[in-house]
C-alpha cells in the first residue's frame, strides 16, 4: 500500500533536519529544488515509467528552505534595546497567562514612545541611532506583572515603562534552555514589573474575533469552575480541560510528574478525543443528520483547540479527528499513518522548528504507539474486557515515548503504569462532569454546583493517588540522558521486533539472516560487549573526581562524583523567604542536575551552617533522593531552621553526623575529608562563633589534588587557620562567604596558595562579591571563576592535576 | 472528480483488493489473510520424502516410483498439493497473467525454505527456463519471478543459468514416459548468466531449482542433470505445488 503523506512528511523532515545541521546556502538549495522540479515535471509527461522521487526531492528542499525561512520570520529587531529604560506601546497578541507568582503577557512591539525616562541627555541621540527611528520594529516581549490576577486580557494596548532584559542563559550543564525557548516563541526580551505600576492601558490593538471570542468564552468556563469548587480542585480541573497549568500547584504538577501522568495537564490528543466522543454522543443523541454531526463536531473541536492555547499535541489531535470525520462522512477507510503524516506535516509548515522540541516530538510519538504498538496489547490484558483498549493504549503510549522521555527529562518512573491506570480514567471523568458543569453553570449555576462537588471528589482523589505513588521510593529513577543513535537503536529494535511477528516477510528474512550470520552475530555482540566494558574501565580511570559548583543565585551549592560511586553534595543552595514561584534552586537546580547525572542516591550531604542560602534546596533533596548520611557542624541544630531540617532528614532514615576540627570522613586510602572549622572545644558554650563563622571549613583530599570549601566563614575562623598552612594548602578554594568583603583574609590565602578561586554568587543586595575582594585576587595573582558570570564551574580530577571547564565559557 | 478522487486517495490510501478473492484488505503479498490461512499447506498429507509428492496414506518410505527409480535430484518440495486456493492462485500467476503473485509465492516458498532442514545448505536459486514461445505468449517466467521474489525475502542470489534449447510441447498433455522422452536434451548450460555471482562457478555448489508444478519430475529431473555436469554439488528442487496420488 502506498502512502504518499507519509513518504511527503519523511522527505520534508530529512529537508528540515538538513536545514538545520548542514545549513546549505539558499541559492543552492533554491536551483536543487528547481531542477527537481523541472525533472519531476519532465518525468511526469514525458518519460514512460513514472517517478514520484523528484517531487519528495522538491519537498525535501521546500523543508530546508521553510527551517531557514523561519528564522528570518521570526528575528526580532528589538534585542537592541536590553538594558535600557524605555517606553513602549503593544498589544498582548496572547490570553495572558496566569501563574502562581504573577501573570505574564506576551505583548507585540508596536512603537517605541520614548527612550529613557529619567533623562540621560548624553545617550539619546546614541541610543535613537542604533534603534533607526524608521527601521522596521518587530519582535514580542514577555511582560511579568507579580500580581494575582490579570488585570490587562488579549487585545488590550499597553504602554510599558521598564527595562527590558534579554532572557537568562543556561547557567548549569543541560540547564533548560529558557532564552532559546522564548526565541521560539518569538519573544527576545523580557520585562519584570513588581507592582505594574509602570503599566498603563491605552486602547485596544488589533485582535483576532474569534481567538478573542474563545477566550472570553473560556474565561466565562473558568469563572463557573472557580465559583462551584474550592481551590485546589478547581485549578486542576482548570488546567486538564485547558491546559493552562500555571495555576495548577507546584506539588501536585511534581506528583503528576513523578508518577508519569503528567501528560493529563497538557491538552492533547485524549482531550480533544474526549471532547469530540461527547460531542458526536451528544449530537446523535439529539437525532442529528450526519453532515450535520460532522459538521458540529469539527467546529467543537476547532474551537476547543483555540480555547486550549492551540498547542502542538491539540493541534495534532484536531487534524486527525477532522480526518476521521471526513473519513466518516465519505465512508472511506480511515488510514492512521496518512492522517497522523497530514498532521505533522500542517503543523511543521508552520512552524518547521518544532520538530526539535520535546513537545512535539513526545506527541507524536505517542500517537504512534496508541496506533501501532496497542493492538499488539490488547490480547494480554483481555483478562479485563472493558478496559483492555483504554490499557493496551496507556502501554502502547508510554513504551513509544519511554526514551524520549528518559532523553527529555532524565528519569523514568516505575509505577508510571498502575498510576496511569488509575489517574487516566479518574481525570476524565472529573473532566466529563467538570466540563458539562462548565457549561450548565453558563445557564444557572445551582445545577454546576451539585455536580462539582462529585467532580471534586474525584480530582481530590486523583490528587491523593499521585501523592501516595510518588511519595513510594524510588518512584522516579534518574537516568542519563541516552546519546541519540541509542534512542534511534530503540525504535528500531521496536519496529523489527513488532514486523517481526505481524509481517511474513520481515518474520522470513529476519529468521534467515539468523540462520546465516548466527556465528557472527553472536560474536558482534560478545565484541561490542567486551568494548563497551574496556572502554568503561579505561574512561573510569581517568578524571575520576568530578566536583561541579552549581549556579544557583545567590548561594552555595556544590556536587562531588567520586569515582567508587559516591556522590556527595555540599550546600544545596536557596532563597531567604517565600518563593514567589513555589520552587527554588533546589527544585529547579539542584534536583534537575542530579537527575541529568544519572545519580538515584546522595551518599553525603554536608551543610555547612544553617542559612536559607545553603540549606533551603534541602527540602527538594529530601523529597526526591533518599540521602544516606547528612553532616553538619554541632552548632547547626542551634538554629531552628536548621534543627527542623536535621529532623525532617532523621524522620526520612537518613544519618546524622555533627562533626568538628579534627575529624575526618573517609572514602577510600586518598580520598578523605577533612575538617578544619569550627573547632569542637569552642562550639560549646556557643557566644564564639556568629553562625556564618560557625560554617564548616573542611578540605576535600583527592591523591594530591586538594579542595577547599569555606562555607560562609569570615575572618575569625580564617585567620585562625591561615597559622596552619600545611592543613591549609590547597588547588582551589571556594570563596567564602559568595566574596563578602568581611571574608577577605589575604593571610588565609597566602597560606593556601590556591590556583584558582571560585565564587558561587548571584544577583544580591548585599554588594557580593565586593571589589576589594576581587582587587585582592588580583593582586595576589589568583584567577576568579564566578558562578554568576561563569554559570556552573567543572572541575574534573585524576588525583594529580585538574580540569577546568565553565557553562557560559569565561570572558 | 478525477482529481477530487486523486486527492481524497491522498488522506486515504484505500487498500487494494485480494489478487485471488477481491476482497478488501490485501497485505503486503497481494492477497488477503484469509487467502494466505486457505492456501492448502502440507499439514494433513503425507509426502514423499524424495520426490515430495503428496498421498493419503504414510508409508513413511518413498513412493515406488522413487523406489524404483531414484531421482537426481536429493530432495523436492512443494508449498502444498495441487489443488484448492492454491491451484486456482498459480492459474490466475500462470495464465491470467497476475504477476503480482510472484511475490505471494516468493513467500510461500521462503516459509517452506525455512521450515525445511533439507535446503539448509542451499545457496543459488536457479528457475527452470520458459520456452521461447511460451515466453512469447505469456511475458513472463512465473518460476523466474518467484525466484527472486524468494531470493529477496531470504537473501539469496537468483542465477537464470539453465536456457531452454529445444522447443518442447506442453508436459500437461502427456503422460508419464512422453514427458520424460519431451525433455530430453531440452536444456542447456549458459555460464554468462552467472557473472556477478559469488563463486562464478557452479562446482561444489548446492543449487535449488525453482519451478512451478512438478508432476512426474522430468522437467526438473532433466534440469538437474545438466546442472549436476557442470559440477553442482547436488540439487534440491522446490516448486509451488505438486502432485497429489490418488488413494489407492
Amino acid at each position: 500500500m502506498s502512502r504518499p503523506l507519509v513518504v511527503a512528511l519523511f522527505a520534508y523532515i530529512s529537508g528540515i533536519i538538513i536545514g538545520r545541521f548542514c545549513q546549505p546556502p539558499v541559492v543552492i538549495t533554491v536551483l536543487a529544488g528547481i531542477a527537481a522540479l523541472l525533472a519531476g515535471l519532465y518525468n511526469a509527461f514525458r518519460a514512460w515509467r513514472k517517478e514520484s522521487i523528484y517531487f519528495y526531492i522538491v519537498i525535501a528542499v521546500l523543508g530546508i528552505l521553510m527551517f531557514q525561512w523561519e528564522a528570518v520570520r521570526d528575528r526580532g529587531t528589538i534585542g537592541c534595546l536590553a538594558g535600557k529604560k524605555i517606553v513602549l506601546a503593544g498589544t498582548v497578541c496572547r490570553e495572558p497567562d496566569v501563574r502562581s507568582y504573577g501573570v505574564n503577557y506576551v505583548v507585540r512591539v508596536e512603537e517605541i514612545i520614548g527612550g529613557g525616562f529619567e533623562d540621560e541627555p548624553g545617550e539619546e541621540p546614541e541610543e535613537g541611532s542604533e534603534k533607526g527611528p524608521e527601521d522596521e520594529l518587530k519582535g514580542r516581549v514577555l511582560l511579568t506583572i507579580y500580581r494575582p490576577e490579570a488585570e490587562y486580557s488579549y487585545g488590550d494596548r499597553l504602554q510599558i515603562k521598564g527595562v527590558p532584559e534579554k532572557p537568562g542563559e543556561p547557567g548549569n550543564p543541560g540547564d533548560f534552555d529558557y532564552r532559546e525557548y522564548l526565541e521560539d516563541k518569538g519573544i527576545q526580551l523580557v520585562i519584570k514589573d513588581r507592582y505594574g505600576a509602570g503599566i498603563r492601558k491605552i486602547g485596544t490593538g488589533d485582535k483576532n474575533p474569534l481567538l478573542d471570542f474563545s477566550i472570553r468564552f473560556k474565561q466565562r468556563l473558568v469563572s463557573v469552575i472557580r465559583a462551584t469548587m474550592p481551590e485546589p480542585e478547581a485549578g486542576l480541573l482548570e488546567g486538564v480541560l485547558f491546559g493552562s497549568r500555571g495555576r495548577i500547584d507546584r506539588q501536585s504538577r511534581e506528583d503528576f510528574a513523578l508518577t508519569g501522568t503528567v501528560h493529563v495537564m497538557s491538552v492533547s490528543g485524549y482531550h480533544a478525543g474526549l471532547v469530540a466522543g461527547l460531542c458526536l454522543l451528544m449530537a446523535e443523541l439529539a437525532g442529528l443528520g450526519r453532515p450535520a454531526v460532522t459538521i458540529l463536531t469539527a467546529a467543537v473541536t476547532g474551537f476547543y483547540a483555540l480555547m486550549a492555547g492551540a498547542g502542538l499535541p491539540v493541534v495534532r489531535a484536531v487534524v486527525m479527528i477532522w480526518v476521521l470525520l471526513l473519513a466518516r462522512c465519505l465512508k472511506r477507510n480511515y488510514d492512521w499513518p496518512s492522517s497522523l503524516g497530514l498532521a505533522a506535516l500542517v503543523i511543521l509548515s508552520f512552524n518547521p522548528g518544532a520538530l526539535f522540541s520535546a513537545g512535539l516530538q513526545l506527541s507524536f510519538a505517542a500517537t504512534w504507539g496508541i496506533f501501532y504498538l496497542a493492538p499488539l496489547f490488547r490480547k494480554p490484558f483481555s483478562f479485563c474486557s472493558g478496559f483492555a483498549p483504554g490499557m493496551a493504549a496507556s502501554v502502547a503510549a508510554q513504551a513509544a515515548v519511554l526514551p524520549l522521555a528518559v532523553y527529555y527529562f532524565n528519569f523514568f518512573s516505575l509505577i508510571s503504569l498502575p498510576a496511569n491506570l488509575v489517574i487516566v480514567p479518574l481525570i476524565s471523568l472529573a473532566m466529563l462532569l467538570g466540563g458539562t458543569a462548565a457549561l450548565a453553570g453558563l445557564l444557572w449555576l445551582p445545577p454546576a454546583e451539585l455536580i462539582n462537588i462529585t467532580t471534586g471528589i474525584i480530582i481530590r482523589l486523583a490528587l491523593e493517588t499521585a501523592r501516595i505513588l510518588s511519595d513510594l521510593p524510588y518512584a522516579a529513577v534518574s537516568v542519563r540522558s541516552p546519546p541519540v543513535y541509542l534512542i534511534a537503536c530503540y525504535y528500531l529494535l521496536v519496529i523489527v521486533i513488532v514486523e517481526f511477528f505481524r509481517n511474513r516477510r520481515v518474520n522470513l528474512t529476519v529468521r534467515r539472516f539468523w540462520t546465516v550470520n548466527r556465528r557472527r552475530l553472536v560474536l558482534a555482540a560478545l565484541t561490542v560487549t567486551a568494548a563497551l566494558i574496556w572502554t568503561g574501565i579505561v574512561y573510569g580511570g581517568d578524571n575520576d573526581l568530578e566536583v561541579t559548583f552549581l549556579d544557583v543565585g545567590q548561594g552555595d551549592a556544590a556536587v562531588m562524583e567520586i569515582s567508587g560511586g559516591y556522590h556527595i553534595v555540599i550546600d544545596t543552595g536557596g532563597i531567604q523567604d517565600g518563593l514567589p514561584s513555589g520552587s527554588g534552586p533546589g527544585e529547579r537546580v539542584l534536583v534537575p542536575f542530579l537527575r541529568r547525572k544519572g545519580i538515584n542516591s546522595i551518599d553525603l550531604l554536608l551543610l555547612s551552617h544553617p542559612h536559607a542560602d545553603h540549606i533551603q534546596g534541602a527540602d527538594a533533596l529530601l523529597k526526591n533522593f533518599p540521602v544516606n548520611m547528612v553532616v553538619v557542624s554541632p552548632l547547626f541544630d542551634e538554629n531552628p531552621d536548621g534543627a527542623r531540617l536535621l529532623k525532617s532528614f532523621a524522620d526520612e532514615g537518613s544519618q546524622i553526623r555533627e562533626i568538628s576540627r579534627g575529624e575526618r570522613v573517609l572514602f577510600g586510602e586518598n580520598t578523605y575529608i577533612e575538617i578544619l572549622s569550627p573547632a569542637g572545644d569552642r562550639v560549646i558554650g556557643n557566644g564564639d562563633y556568629s553562625e556564618n563563622d560557625g560554617s564548616l571549613v573542611i578540605r576535600f583530599c583527592y591523591g594530591d589534588f586538594r579542595l577547599l570549601f569555606t562555607g560562609d566563614a569570615e575572618q575569625g575562623p580564617l585567620g585562625e587557620l591561615s597559622r596552619f598552612p600545611g592543613s591549609v594548602e590547597a588547588d582551589i578554594v571556594k570563596v567564602p562567604h559568595h566574596g563578602s568583603r568581611n571574608g577577605w583574609t589575604e593571610s588565609f590565602y597566602r597560606a593556601a596558595g590556591p590556583r584558582l578561586a571560585v565564587i558561587s554568587v548571584g544577583p544580591n543586595k548585599f554588594g557580593h562579591p565586593s571589589p576589594e575582594v576581587l582587587n585582592g585576587f588580583s593582586r595576589l595573582g589568583i584567577p576568579v571563576l564566578r558562578t554568576d558570570l561563569n554559570g556552573a564551574v567543572i572541575i574534573k580530577s585524576n588525583g594529580r592535576g585538574y580540569t577546568t571547564e565553565t557553562v557560559k565559557g569565561i570572558d | 472528480m478525477e482529481i477530487l478522487e486523486k486527492i481524497l486517495d491522498l488522506f486515504f490510501p484505500g487498500t487494494p483488493e485480494c489478487i485471488i478473492c477481491g476482497s478488501q484488505g490485501r497485505l503486503d503479498s497481494g492477497v488477503c489473510r484469509g487467502c494466505l490461512e486457505r492456501v492448502v499447506r502440507r499439514e494433513g498429507y503425507f509426502f514423499c520424502p524424495v520426490c515430495g509428492r503428496y498421498s493419503f496414506k504414510n508409508t513413511g518410505f518413498s513412493c515406488d516410483e522413487c523406489h524404483s527409480l531414484r531421482p537426481a535430484f536429493y530432495a523436492a518440495r512443494s508449498v502444498g498439493p495441487y489443488k484448492g486456493v492454491l491451484k486456482e492462485a498459480i492459474y490466475l500467476f500462470k495464465y491470467r497473467g497476475r504477476r503480482s503473485l510472484a511475490g505471494f509465492f516468493g513467500l510461500l516458498m521462503a516459509e517452506l525454505f525455512l521450515a525445511e532442514r533439507v535446503f539448509a545448505n542451499a545457496a543459488l536459486l536457479v528457475p527452470v527456463p520458459l520456452s521461447r514461445e511460451k515466453m512469447k505468449l505469456r511475458g513472463f517466467n512465473q518460476s523466474e519471478l518467484a525466484a527472486a521474489a524468494m531470493g529477496r525475502v531470504l537473501g539469496l542470489p537468483v542465477s537464470h543459468c539453465l536456457l531452454r534449447t529445444k522447443e518442447t510441447t506442453s508436459q500437461s498433455k502427456l503422460d508419464r514416459g512422453a514427458r520424460a522422452q519431451n525433455v530430453r536434451g531440452a536444456f542447456a548450460f549458459d555460464g554468462r548468466s552467472l557473472t556477478g555471482i559469488p563463486g562464478t562457478k557452479l562446482s561444489g555448489k548446492d543449487i535449488l531449482l525453482i519451478d512451478d508444478i512438478f508432476t512426474t519430475g522430468a522437467t526438473v529431473g532433466e534440469c538437474t542433470g545438466v546442472l549436476l555436469e557442470q559440477g553442482a554439488d547436488r540439487v534440491g528442487v522446490m516448486t509451488f505445488a505438486s502432485g497429489l496420488q490418488e488413494k489407492k
